[in-house]
């Protein structure tokens, strides 16, 4: 389309603006402090070159680490896309109770992770787990198993609760994206006589690719960069067992080596390792239009070489393909209202558990929760544990706190990267990968590894405990998901829709807001929810720059956080704080869930 | 699975030739790398066992030469122009209410003083070290801090010395051995803040249950009775080498046998009597087998407190803030409480955990900071933190204040044998932090032992230069 330079300029700068001094600049940081002599108390003596990086490779533990974070990796993000995709499908479909399917998968994404992961340990606790207790009703283990404590365990443990936690956020990306298909295609499939697995492979699956290209991307990097579940759940065991290098380069810095250079080092490692994958990754998925790398080749031929094969089977059994197709379509029809609700029953109650567990644990009293064999619902009915929370932590306050930041927050970042995405998705301009590319880098820095260099800038500004700065902060770590689902959906649109408004004469600022938005609505709320949580959980930044008790400016996390003491943590109040934090989200989702129900019409009809 | 394996394997095998080339392939002498046997157990509990033929010292405190002043009497320090007259204080969070307590006391001193303003900052332990190394990196030192060391920023020259802070009344009021572990080169500048001192724990009901008539006096013993415990279907020994506080555990341990951290004023922590101790442990677990499973992993609060709180264990080295957390946990467990059992013929003892309060060198705070500090130190102020935060007292004034207190009084008289950690050398909190993180993998079956103490004993001695 068009070339205008300088036109981009004002729908991206905001963008770029808020991306370097927020991101960069502090990323910057870590690279200076990778290359200093840190002491143990975090004080600097001098240039050190790469002194800290040697010491890093000449750590025995690395091998092990870096295998570990490979598998941890590929294991999350591989199983979490596959079981994703299957339930956005399923939740795709209508049937009965399908509203609440979505509500309880709602919960554990919008739970924060350390919360989850706090409840997660609770339950494979190796004397008194429920887990235990559970398995050992059914008959599965006839001794407990110490699920996080035996090495042989560990990281089994923390690959299969990062695979559940992983999973509800997926899901959503994935079901915006199969909402964004145009319902006219599976009806144009159907006349030509499509069944449902060819519907799938060779309607679905392709149109479904820029969302799962997409997916894949910020599924790898949201794993990769997924601090809590490890540190939480394994974090105080001795040895590497379970670390990955994001766990292991805080060990460094703060718990063992306490260096922080050499944390830096890894984290500037972890960064570069993670832009390459992308960067890869983004290539190979890109490689049927740019045939000429060998990359986008052996994907293509890959690819080919999968879709012939899918392709043969089919008719390589006719017989029984054909009987099994006939007595399905019989069957089906009758079968469908039982086994889809069955089904979203099971994967609702399966996501819930946890927070069952939470829930009723929230009334026990301190030795019940440590009860062995562990119970399942509570003996005696501690009321008092709900009401007492009130009084042990300043919750109204808090609430009202995270509510100010997450929404002022969530604004600010669909105000400035929705029109970035639009514009993105619309031209092709100099410096547009670029753009996304940069957007995408600072998906890759997790907000531990710079905090010493935000928490410099935001001094800097005087802004230590504003509100505006930590909405600010919080803005520019949500911008690339918020850039990258938008401008996948509006790439998606039409431009047959964009066409007819601009022979009327409109704008591209009243296009993108009269005529796209609309269109876009699942993605955008997708956006919205997103966003929302994500600044609603976050910890680490707000633990150290909004953090000011004397004056009430705490957010909810690091509060909540004061009920883990030195020798004793009140579980109970913990599990009530968390349920009640959980609320405002999962009511937020559940105004506005209807329009990510409405979105899949609104691309079709429209 | 089997990638993993393999790759875990390689580390391990990496791990040998990088550190301990010699205790893995020699594996000759008995107190490393090889096997541990119930016949190489017994001999541990024998005291014919290696180490003993160095001569037995009596392991001391800090092992620092240490240069205790009078509390200097002269108040006006030199002061800064601007002086300020609001600081930070920042804190750990001991239990639910220990900002709930500071925000009280800020309150209350702005009151008593007029134009003063102290603002409070708590922070949970899990996340303490990593936000003050962003306050010192970041050169945002907070006016006051509590924490659990503090002679590496003393090295670093951040910290004004404190005794001059607080007036003779308070400085001369600690009890000496926790002042004397406050010093940093010959000077103060560590206030103690609080102490917990550690015992034997052992459940009643249990050793009557299997006839076992009073508590172990020594390692031997502490077997036999175990053994019996176990035979019985409970925990006999509660052992926690995990993260969160081995290194009080592993203390004990250590000393109970003789050894200590530092011995001459250099760093011993992977002396052959050490290397004996840790395989004592290692025999408990893997060869009596009579601590709960995989201990290299349990946590003392939730692993170990708590199955003794609910009467599943029959011994555990508990804490004088034990108790609080049994009572709030609504527990029934009948116990006792004894002298940490030894080996060797070590003399008793127990281990003195103190924290600090220290103040950083900003300018022109000195004065707001004195006056906080002599205000917190005024017994009422001061018990009240020690009675809701359940820890025992760091001043004779408290101390006799609370001698009545049936919670403190068994505690109290056992302070004066209490041991520290030689939390004066800065060089402590990395080999701290080295134990904390790797001392449990020497109970995995068939471990060296011996590397995992050289990895401390190398983290002590390294700096994190060249």
């Amino acid at each position: 389309m068009r070339h205008h330079t300088w036109r981009s300029l004002t729908w991206i700068s905001p963008s770029v603006l808020l991306i370097v001094a927020v991101i960069t600049l502090p990323a910057l940081r870590m690279v200076w402090t990778s290359l200093q002599l840190t002491d143990e108390t975090g004080v600097s003596h001098g240039f050190a070159g790469l002194a800290n990086y040697r010491r890093l490779f000449a750590e025995p533990a690395l091998v092990n680490v870096v295998s570990n974070t490979v598998v941890w990796v590929l294991l999350v993000v591989g199983v979490s896309i596959v079981v994703a995709l299957g339930l956005a499908q399923l939740l795709n479909k209508q049937f009965f109770g399908r509203r609440l399917v979505r509500w309880a998968l709602i919960v554990p994404w919008a739970t924060s992770l350390v919360m989850t992961s706090t409840v997660w340990r609770y339950m494979l606790e190796g004397g008194n787990g429920i887990v235990n207790r559970f398995l050992m009703d059914l008959g599965v283990i006839s001794a407990p198993i110490g699920w996080y404590q035996d090495p042989r365990y560990a990281f089994w443990s923390v690959v299969g609760v990062g695979i559940v936690v992983t999973i509800p956020f997926t899901t959503y990306v994935l079901l915006a994206g199969l909402q964004a298909i145009d319902a006219q295609v599976y009806e144009a499939g159907k006349l030509d006589g499509a069944g449902p697995w060819k519907t799938y492979r060779y309607i679905t699956l392709p149109l479904l690719r820029p969302a799962l290209v997409i997916a894949t991307i910020l599924v790898t990097i949201y794993v990769f960069n997924s601090f809590p579940v490890i540190w939480v759940i394994t974090g105080s065991n001795p040895g590497n067992f379970s670390d990955t290098t994001l766990t292991w380069a805080y060990k460094i810095a703060f718990q063992q080596q306490l260096n922080t250079g050499e944390g830096a080092a890894l984290s500037v490692f972890n960064v570069l390792i993670l832009i390459v994958v992308v960067l890869l990754y983004l290539r190979a998925v890109n490689g049927d239009r740019e045939r000429q790398s060998w990359l986008g080749r052996a994907w293509a031929a890959l690819t080919d070489r999968l879709s012939e094969r899918w392709g043969r089977r089919r008719p390589a059994g006719p017989v029984s393909v054909a009987v099994s197709d006939r007595a399905r379509r019989r069957m089906w029809p009758r079968l469908r209202p039982v086994v889809l609700p069955l089904a979203g029953l099971v994967v609702a109650a399966f996501f819930l558990a946890p927070y069952a567990v939470m829930f009723l644990a929230s009334f026990k009293d301190g030795a019940e929760l440590y009860a062995v064999p562990a119970t399942y619902l509570p003996r005696h009915w501690e009321w008092s544990n709900w009401a007492n929370v009130w009084d042990v932590l300043p919750l109204a306050m808090l609430l009202r706190n995270s509510l100010i930041i997450a929404a002022a927050s969530t604004a600010l970042v669909l105000l400035i990267a929705v029109p970035a995405a639009y514009y993105t998705a619309r031209n092709r301009f100099a410096g547009r990968t670029a753009f996304l590319n940069l957007v995408l880098v600072t998906q890759v820095l997790a907000p531990v590894a710079l905090v010493v260099g935000i928490y410099q800038e935001v001094i800097y500004v005087d802004g230590v405990n504003q509100y505006w700065a930590i909405v600010v902060v919080n803005a520019a770590f949500n911008l690339a998901f918020v850039t990258w689902i938008m401008n996948g959906q509006f790439a998606g649109v039409d431009l047959a829709i964009e066409e007819a408004a601009m022979m009327e004469g409109l704008g591209p600022v009243r296009r993108m807001l009269r005529i796209m938005l609309p269109v876009v609505r699942p993605g955008l709320v997708t956006a919205l929810v997103f966003t929302f949580i994500q600044v609603w959980n976050e910890f680490v930044i707000s633990l150290t720059v909004f953090n000011d008790p004397t004056n009430d400016r705490v957010t909810l996390p690091v509060g909540i956080q004061q009920l883990v003491g030195l020798n004793e943590t009140n579980y109970q109040y913990l599990f009530v704080a968390s349920l009640i934090a959980t609320v405002p989200v999962v009511v937020l989702f559940i105004t506005i869930e209807r329009h990510l129900v409405g979105g899949l019409t609104a691309g079709g009809v429209k | 699975m089997k990638v993993r394996r393999r790759a875990q394997l390689f580390s391990l095998m990496s791990v040998c030739t990088v550190l301990t080339a010699t205790s893995c392939a020699a594996g000759g002498s008995s107190a490393s790398g090889t096997t541990l046997d119930q016949a190489g157990c017994d001999k541990i509990t024998g005291g014919a066992a290696a180490g003993a033929s160095t001569s037995l010292k009596q392991p001391s405190g800090g092992g620092q030469s240490l240069h205790v002043q009078q509390a200097s009497l002269e108040t006006g320090l030199p002061k800064a122009t601007a002086r300020s007259k609001t600081i930070s204080f920042v804190g750990g969070a001991y239990t639910g209410t220990t900002e709930a307590y500071w925000k009280d006391l800020a309150g209350k001193f702005e009151a008593a003083n007029p134009g003063y303003k102290v603002n409070i900052r708590i922070i949970d332990w899990n996340n303490i070290d990593q936000q003050v190394s962003t306050m010192i990196q970041t050169k945002q030192y907070p006016d006051v801090l509590n924490q659990n060391k503090f002679s590496g920023w003393a090295a670093n020259g951040l910290l004004q010395p404190i005794d001059s802070l607080v007036s003779p009344t308070v400085g001369n009021d600690f009890i000496p051995s926790f002042k004397e572990n406050s010093y940093y080169q010959g000077s103060q500048y560590g206030l103690p803040l609080i102490a917990s001192t550690r015992a034997l724990f052992y459940n009643k009901d249990i050793f009557a249950k299997v006839g076992i008539s009073k508590p172990p006096a020594t390692w031997a013993e502490l077997v036999s009775s175990a053994q019996k415990i176990k035979a019985a279907g409970y925990t006999g020994y509660g052992l926690p080498l995990g993260g969160e506080e081995n290194q009080g555990e592993w203390s004990l341990w250590m000393w109970s046998n003789g050894g200590d951290w530092k011995s001459d004023d250099k760093w011993s922590v992977n002396s052959e009597r050490n290397v004996q101790s840790l395989n004592f442990l290692s025999c408990l677990a893997n060869v009596y087998k009579v601590t709960q499973p995989n201990p290299g992993q349990t946590n003392r609060t939730d692993g170990v407190f708590r199955p003794f709180a609910n009467g599943q264990t029959g011994m555990i080295m508990g804490a004088s803030f034990a108790p609080s957390l049994f009572k709030q946990w609504n527990s029934t467990v009948n116990y006792g409480i004894a002298p940490i059992p030894v080996n060797n013929g070590t003399k008793p003892f127990t281990l003195g955990v103190q924290d600090y309060l220290v103040s950083f060198k900003n300018p022109g705070n000195t004065e707001a900071v004195s006056k906080f500090l002599n205000f917190f130190y005024q017994t009422d102020n001061y018990v009240r933190f020690l009675t809701s935060q359940g820890f025992l007292p760091t001043t004779q004034t408290a101390s006799t204040a609370l001698k009545d207190d049936p919670n403190f009084a068994p505690y109290l008289d056992l302070l004066p044998i209490a041991k520290f950690y030689p939390s004066t050398d800065p060089s402590f909190p990395k080999a701290q932090g080295t134990l904390e993180a790797q001392l449990g993998t020497a109970l995995t079956p068939g471990a060296d032992t011996k590397s995992v103490l050289d990895q401390i004993q190398s983290a002590a001695t390294q700096g994190n230069g060249g």
